[in-house]
């Protein structure tokens, strides 16, 4: 046995060779490839946890509506699914580009898979903007977003719309089922946990994007994209249930 | 670790035969390059992916549009099977495609489908409890109220539906509360079936058998004549079909020995919280409080 190290030089490389194929990967690895499924193993592993941690909200969601049909009921009626739709098309989209991405790493075009995932970004943006200023936003406080000026400012105030709060927060004063702040703490605990998720995953694109600005991802390793775009994945599966659940089934 | 300079400039032994650096001939036979899919595959899944959300959108709304225009009521499992169905067909498109899976190491794909075992079997083992209590208690098996009873959640003395619509009335008046309330509900503000008189409603959440614990938690015996029994929900003059088709149950024997968390029926604090009553109690008077005007009917 011999631990001695008889790899091909990373650093023999040509000096002007960019830094993903100077990478060398850990030195406890057989080859570059072990390493990348290594990771990947390990991060759908961690992507399993994720699908349990949305899996207990989900199973919350089966108990309560199982016991209080007509909360939910009530509550996915003073949902607009157009909101929700508009995001899971953003979402979707965002998912697709993310892809692009890695398959603009994988062909080397370098110029195209930095322009994808800086319109992933701006998608994740539009997704947390379209969530907070549209629903989260008029349904806690009554004020109402509208960038058209209709009402000759950006933000409007209806009485009585707010107050769609999770517990003992709740002060809605036109609802009719008792068991409505259960409904509100169900819908806020699992869109807010997604919206951190895209908020964690945004910042996740933001420094692979700017690794890629130097060089670090391309066709022989782009190991930390490819992880991105699994957990954005992740982000826009988790969405794919949430959506139908809170919006659509009445 | 620092690696001896030797390492790097000896060559390592790598013939057809023997490879030094993979000496048990893992890496022969595949280059290991990774599989990349092409953006046409992509493009085709993100558009079949948007073709199912648009379908799944289109199909709750369709539900909704035969309730109102032609009063057909489909089952509850249309709505539910329906939407979940496209949202898995969904999602092993996202995990085949966009994640790879379908071109990945197969250990990958058998690791989350365990952890969609694992979530089967919460979902699984939560549903055999929920629906058959009864079958252990005889006194869970009566019906669920609709809506519950609302004694768990309180503020105020009182549930807080209750007291978040009363400290409204008592800012603005019971005018006031109905104008801004007609308001809300007419100028599309109230979401998917905003501005929209329901029909009478989805039978999404009603035609399910209901058995459960909810009995044992109300605060008094079930009615004995269903007619006036679960008042709840009509309030708002909708009818939203909670009573139709209710059958006439004999009220089951609830035990005062369970009943000891039970705040005392008839009290002040029991007003708006509970439409049950005890059959020799008077009915509560509704939902809604005192000195509120009537609703007409919208």
């Amino acid at each position: 046995m011999t631990t001695l190290d008889t790899r091909p030089p990373g650093p023999g490389a040509p000096e002007k060779a960019p830094l993903w194929a100077r990478y060398q990967h850990g030195h406890h690895w057989r080859t570059a490839a072990d390493e990348f499924d290594a990771c990947k193993l390990g991060f759908w592993l961690f992507l399993t946890t994720e699908v349990l941690l949305f899996g207990g909200i989900f199973c919350a969601y089966f108990i309560f509506r199982s016991l209080y049909p007509a909360a939910w009921q009530e509550g996915s009626q003073s949902l607009d699914w157009r909101w929700g739709g508009l995001n899971t098309v953003v979402l979707l989209l965002s998912s697709y580009t993310m892809a692009a991405s890695i398959y603009a790493i994988q062909t080397n075009q370098q110029a195209r898979a930095r322009r994808n995932l800086l319109i992933t970004l701006v998608f994740g943006g539009a997704f947390l903007c379209i969530k907070f200023l549209f629903e989260y936003l008029p349904k806690w406080t009554g004020w109402h977003f509208d960038p058209t000026l209709a009402h000759g400012a950006l933000f409007h105030f209806v009485e009585g719309y707010g107050g769609k709060r999770p517990g003992s927060l709740f002060t809605y004063p036109f609802a009719t089922d008792p068991h409505m702040p259960l409904w509100w703490s169900i819908y806020y605990c699992g869109t807010a946990i997604h919206a951190l998720h895209v908020v964690i995953g945004m910042a996740l694109i933001a420094r692979v994007y700017v690794r890629a600005g130097r060089g670090h991802y391309g066709p022989s390793h782009y190991t930390m994209v490819e992880m991105t775009g699994l957990y954005w994945h992740l982000v826009d599966l988790i969405w794919i249930f949430l959506f139908p659940l809170l919006y659509l089934i009445h | 670790m620092s690696q001896p300079t030797t390492a790097i400039t000896s060559p390592h032994r790598k013939t057809a035969e023997f490879d030094e650096l993979d000496p048990h001939g893992f890496e022969k036979g595949h280059a290991h390059s990774h599989f990349i899919v092409g953006t046409f595959t992509l493009r085709t899944v993100l558009i079949a992916l948007l073709a199912l959300t648009a379908l799944t959108i289109g199909l709750a709304q369709f539900e909704i549009w035969i309730q109102g225009f032609l009063d057909i009521h489909l089952p509850w499992w249309v709505n539910v099977i329906g939407a979940m169905t496209i949202a898995v067909i969904k999602s092993f498109l996202v995990m085949a495609f966009f994640m790879q899976l379908r071109y990945d190491n197969p250990l990958n794909t058998i690791l989350m489908l365990f952890c969609f075992f694992a979530l089967a079997l919460f979902l699984f083992f939560t549903g055999l409890d929920l629906f058959s209590r009864n079958r252990i208690y005889e006194f869970k098996a009566g019906p669920i109220v609709a809506g519950g009873t609302g004694t768990g959640v309180n503020k105020e003395g009182k549930p807080i539906v209750t007291a978040a619509r009363e400290r409204a009335i008592a800012a603005w008046g019971p005018e006031r509360y109905e104008q801004i309330r007609q308001e809300i509900k007419s100028h599309g503000h109230g979401g998917h079936a905003a501005g929209r008189t329901l029909p009478a409603s989805s039978t999404a959440s009603q035609s399910r058998p209901r058995l459960g614990p909810s009995d044992a938690l109300t605060a008094v015996a079930a009615p004995a004549d269903a007619s006036h029994g679960t008042t709840h929900g009509h309030e708002d003059g909708v009818d939203r079909g909670q009573n139709t088709g209710v059958p006439n149950r004999a009220a089951p024997v609830v035990p005062d020995q369970i009943l000891h968390s039970s705040p005392a029926s008839g009290g002040p604090s029991q007003k708006g919280m509970t439409p049950r009553h005890t059959p020799d109690a008077p009915v509560p008077s509704q939902v809604i409080p005192e000195g509120t005007p009537s609703k007409g009917g919208h």
